[in-house]
């Protein structure tokens, strides 16, 4: 299940990427919500380095040629998915904040 | 300067967008269909027996043999296919030259197997999966120029659309997930920039690559003018850029005549770990008759690989084709294998198909933003575009339905049976039109939409009352491919009726089909 592998690491790529945008922290964290630069930076750099690992990842697996095509055709899913689920159900992406906020487990 | 440029590409947005978007839509929802082509001709001839447990390839030849020997004794070529995992069936198809006594034309013939007694099986005549999808190009009724013409344009049109589309787009890392629910033209605003941004590498390639299949037609000047105007000129351009490059060996085989059993035996000792996807006999009236081997699965984006034997100097001489000689070519095959997926597994097939209906609703939402913009001025010509809106967008998916209903309800002795299914997805599509030419702007999206709801759930029902593959029996079989087309049609017809139950008679709100 080589492309379960792929959707996941980008799933998680998308997520901490979405949330270094105060729309959706605000989202997920249900109130307005401005952001520390290094938080912001932490979830870029982290969401970036995810989702390069992602592509080494598909094209070691299928080849540049395959692994290009999968990286980018997984991306679409995925994050299309994300943007429903961020508009509908965000709290299912507070899993991802709480290691990042131990004294925010109120959620 | 700045805020002008802006101005102007929008501008540019709103119109060449406007311009071709329900040919566009059209083309759109048509070629995604075909990425499931094969699937679909699978559930357009329920009559095929699916291959679900393991053969011997040599006793299927013996029987495919035999039984083209009865039946094309005087055909060019012959080709046998095995089962795969697309094609879970035994085929056998040839090609009949042109006989002047009886004024039968040059023609393809192609016929299954039954796996357990090696008869033939007739399948019903149909369209099936294959002219679906080549409605996406050749628009059915017109001259096959003419729509190769119309749609290059309309594909010109699309790219120009993304272009501009970006460049308006101010936002485009901010928002990029971004759907704000129930405000009204900013949600729709936002849903068309989620249907267009996440997937734009799709649609980027597929209105690329689409112009670019189309090249040797859309840009026909270029050949004229290189080298020359007649079709035998454009024929010789054809033939001298798509030269395929290949490697011949003479082999050791040990015989003196060739036969498809001896280069079964050869090929699958060299490749052992592949599958046989067609056996092909060509050149059959000739001196010298190819054997050829075809594989299953591919390497990379290129074909299942080919091997050709024929007898040279009564020695064995065996050819590979390694793809196209000239870089052009390789440029326009990377292209070509891209545009059509057909190297695609199972997921990567769905998520072509999935981008391919985003990209659907990417030209749905545009059209619907474009009447929403200009909803206030209630004129005539406003509504009426909204209702036509709902046609296309609602009534082609209806008359999809239809061309399957077709299927299953046309009389199967009926003269021209296959015309008539093509004939009834278009009539579907017109009544479509007139139904929402006359009904009321308020109701016209939900009645449509319970149209379309009911028209895609019954499909299974229909399926059983006229064929004996219920769903039960599809699993029974493991016949994976009926019984999925039927779940897939429950599924659209849930979509619909969602969207339809969701939908507010006055403000149409979240229509995602």
């Amino acid at each position: 299940m080589l492309i379960l592998m792929q959707i996941l690491l980008q799933l998680l790529a998308f997520t901490l990427l979405s949330l270094s945008l105060t729309r959706h922290y605000s989202q997920v964290m249900s109130q307005a919500q401005r952001l520390a630069k290094s938080t912001v930076l932490t979830f870029r750099i982290s969401g970036y380095l995810l989702l390069t690992t992602a592509i080494i990842y598909a094209v070691y697996s299928w080849g540049w040629a395959l692994g290009l095509v999968y990286s980018l055709a997984t991306a679409t899913l995925v994050s299309t998915f994300l943007a429903v689920l961020l508009t509908y159900k965000p709290h299912y992406l507070a899993f991802v904040i709480i290691p990042f906020k131990p004294k925010d487990l109120t959620l | 300067m700045k805020p002008r440029f802006r101005q102007s590409m929008g501008w540019l947005h709103t119109w060449a967008g406007f311009a071709f978007a329900w040919l566009l839509f059209f083309i759109f929802v048509t070629g995604s269909a075909g990425y499931f082509e094969n699937e679909i001709d699978r559930w357009m001839m329920p009559e095929i027996a699916v291959v679900n447990k393991p053969i011997d390839d040599f006793s299927v030849l013996t029987s495919a043999e035999q039984q083209l020997d009865t039946l094309a004794a005087d055909a060019t070529q012959w080709y046998i296919s095995y089962p795969t995992g697309r094609d879970p069936y035994i085929g056998i198809s040839w090609l009949q030259p042109a006989n002047a006594e009886l004024g039968t034309a040059r023609q393809w013939h192609k016929k299954f197997l039954s796996p357990d007694t090696g008869n033939t099986i007739t399948a019903r005549k149909t369209s099936g999966g294959e002219t679906l999808y080549r409605l996406h190009y050749n628009l059915h009724y017109v001259p096959v120029l003419i729509g190769y013409l119309v749609t290059s344009l309309a594909t010109l049109f699309m790219l120009i659309g993304l272009v501009t589309g970006v460049i308006i787009h101010k936002k485009i890392f901010i928002e990029f997930f971004t759907f704000r629910k129930g405000k009204g033209l900013r949600s729709w605003l936002d849903i068309h920039n989620v249907f267009s941004v996440l997937p734009l590498p799709f649609h980027l390639m597929i209105t690329y690559s689409g112009l670019i299949l189309l090249m040797g037609v859309s840009f026909f000047p270029v050949i004229d003018n290189t080298y020359g105007v007649s079709k035998k000129m454009h024929r010789q351009f054809y033939d001298e850029s798509q030269v395929e490059d290949k490697q011949q060996q003479i082999i050791d085989l040990n015989t003196t005549e060739l036969s498809l059993k001896a280069i079964l035996t050869d090929a699958k000792a060299r490749y052992e770990n592949q599958n046989v996807s067609y056996l092909g006999l060509i050149d059959r009236n000739t001196e010298q008759p190819g054997f050829e081997v075809w594989f299953e699965g591919d390497e990379g984006l290129e074909f299942a690989t080919l091997m050709t034997y024929r007898m040279v100097n009564g020695q064995v001489q065996l050819e590979k084709s390694l793809g196209k000689a000239h870089s052009a070519a390789k440029v326009y095959d990377i292209l070509e294998h891209l545009h059509e997926g057909l190297f695609a597994d199972i997921y990567l097939r769905w998520l072509y198909f999935i981008s391919g209906l985003l990209g659907a609703a990417m030209i749905a939402s545009g059209m619907i933003i474009w009447v929403k913009k200009r909803q206030k001025q209630q004129t005539i010509f406003i509504n009426l575009i909204d209702r036509l809106n709902a046609a296309v967008i609602v009534g082609l998916p209806i008359a999809i339905a239809g061309y399957f209903w077709s299927n299953r309800l046309l009389p199967l002795a009926m003269v021209n049976r296959a015309a008539w299914e093509v004939h009834s997805l278009f009539i579907v599509f017109a009544a479509c039109i007139c139904f929402c030419a006359v009904s009321s702007t308020d109701k016209v999206w939900k009645s449509m939409l319970w149209i379309a709801a009911i028209a895609y759930a019954l499909l299974p029902l229909g399926n059983i009352l006229t064929t004996e593959h219920s769903l039960l029996a599809s699993a029974q079989n493991s016949d994976w491919l009926m019984l999925g087309f039927d779940l897939i049609m429950l599924l659209f017809a849930a979509c619909f009726a969602l969207a339809a139950a969701l939908i507010k008679n006055k403000d149409n709100k979240t229509v995602q089909a």
